[in-house]
């Protein structure tokens, strides 16, 4: 079983590589091209992961540990299945259902807003 | 061979030789103490800026993914951001406000150690202990409960150096260390184990920030702006740049760590690599590398 500090710290890392993938010109100019409903489901998911980032951060692994242990294995793949999307950022819709199941996984550990979208 | 005269001069003049060389022994001892007291202080007047730096980067990061999502939300939507936002960023500050005041105490305490170095007069570093160490303990049991940039600090803690104080001829300094030394040693490794955790926030907060100010320009006015600007070529040398500027960060790292170990061969009365000039340099150039 991997310890509550390597699952915070890697996913924090796939939080943060989506985050600044979602913010580089490639990906918003893929976006472009998109309905409004995309891109707003998109700005909606780069704030969702920044909260994440926050909120798993300032999170004490006391309160928190014994959960990431719980859901190591949602949260593995929910990690690999993001990385895999953020390969390809041009498809948009790929990258943000990714992000979302990562999302869902992470909210089971630490209390994240309602979405918006 | 020597006749009476020069076994007597010996046997006159070697008490005093060997009362000389005790004097430089102990002068030695006090010239060591006080750049090592000097290094601490320079050390962590630094650590705050280092703090409000680590802040300022969180807090523009934030602001650059809010702005970018601005116009898709509704005014009731932004509101709602913004003090999500302001929330996590809220409980970051009161996490940094005590590792400032963390630094500020180290710092009374090498303030102190200096004057019972420079006046041999014990009454600051009584007083200091009373003030300020005397706060340690509980803050550093405080601050090592919590965590930053996902690390929980006190598992960042190296474990305890065994440490012996050294044969110093100074008695005020080797009481002082004999009392305090091991004490002085856990706080600077919770100082390390901050710093570790800081640095790779930082890193991470300023590579996306550059990613939006300085990567982005460079792509979209090539691929995308009618007329290429004159300037792109110094704007793509730039956005190379900022690649060694975040791993100039891991200087921070090392300073911490040198400061530390530094602490401990202080203790034991042992060299430490390149000398006390040379430390005092790395903490200069460390000041440099956060723009202070």
């Amino acid at each position: 079983m991997t310890s509550p500090t390597r699952l915070k710290q890697e996913t924090l890392a796939a939080l943060r590589g989506t985050r600044r993938d979602m913010s580089s010109a490639a990906w918003l100019s893929s976006l472009a091209g998109q309905p409004p409903e995309v891109r707003r489901k998109a700005a909606f998911a780069m704030l969702e992961v920044e909260q994440a980032i926050l909120a798993l951060g300032n999170g004490k692994l006391a309160e928190i540990g014994a959960s990431l242990q719980e859901n190591e294995e949602a949260l593995r793949t929910g990690r690999a299945g993001l990385i895999r999307a953020r390969k390809h950022l041009g498809r948009a819709g790929s990258v943000l259902a990714a992000t979302a199941r990562l999302l869902d996984v992470i909210a089971r550990v630490v209390r994240l807003p309602a979405g918006l979208s | 061979m020597w006749g009476n005269g020069h076994a007597v001069a010996v046997i006159r003049w070697f008490p005093l030789a060997l009362m000389l060389g005790a004097c430089a022994s102990v002068r030695q001892d006090t010239a060591n103490g006080l750049e090592f007291a000097n290094a601490g202080i320079v050390y962590t007047e630094t650590v705050p800026t280092v703090i409000a730096e680590s802040f300022r980067l969180t807090v523009e990061a934030n602001s650059i993914q809010l702005s970018l999502a601005r116009d898709t939300l509704s005014e009731q939507e932004r509101s709602q951001q913004l003090a999500l936002a302001d929330g996590q960023l809220d409980r970051r500050r009161r996490l940094l406000d005590d590792l400032r005041t963390h630094a500020a105490l180290l710092r009374d305490y090498f303030a102190a150690l200096r004057t019972l170095l420079d006046t041999g007069n014990n009454e600051a570093i009584e007083a200091a202990a009373r003030n300020s160490l005397s706060r340690l303990p509980g803050l550093q049991k405080a601050i090592a409960a919590r965590e930053i940039a996902g690390v929980k600090l006190g598992g960042l803690l190296a474990p305890a150096a065994a440490m012996a104080v050294g044969g110093y001829r100074n008695s005020a300094l080797r009481r002082e260390l004999a009392e305090r030394g091991r004490t002085i040693e856990r706080e600077l490794a919770l100082q390390q184990a901050v710093m570790k955790a800081l640095v790779e926030q930082m890193q991470d907060d300023a590579g996306f920030i550059a990613t939006v100010k300085e990567v982005n320009p460079v792509y979209e006015q090539y691929v995308s702006a009618r007329k290429l600007p004159v300037r792109w070529p110094d704007l793509r040398v730039k956005k190379f740049a900022q690649a060694s500027r975040l791993k100039s960060l891991d200087e921070l790292n090392q300073a911490a760590d040198r400061m530390h170990t530094a602490w401990i061969a202080f203790v034991e009365k042992r060299d430490i690599d390149g000398g006390w000039g040379l430390f005092l340099q790395d903490i200069q150039h460390l000041l440099a590398v956060i723009g202070a």
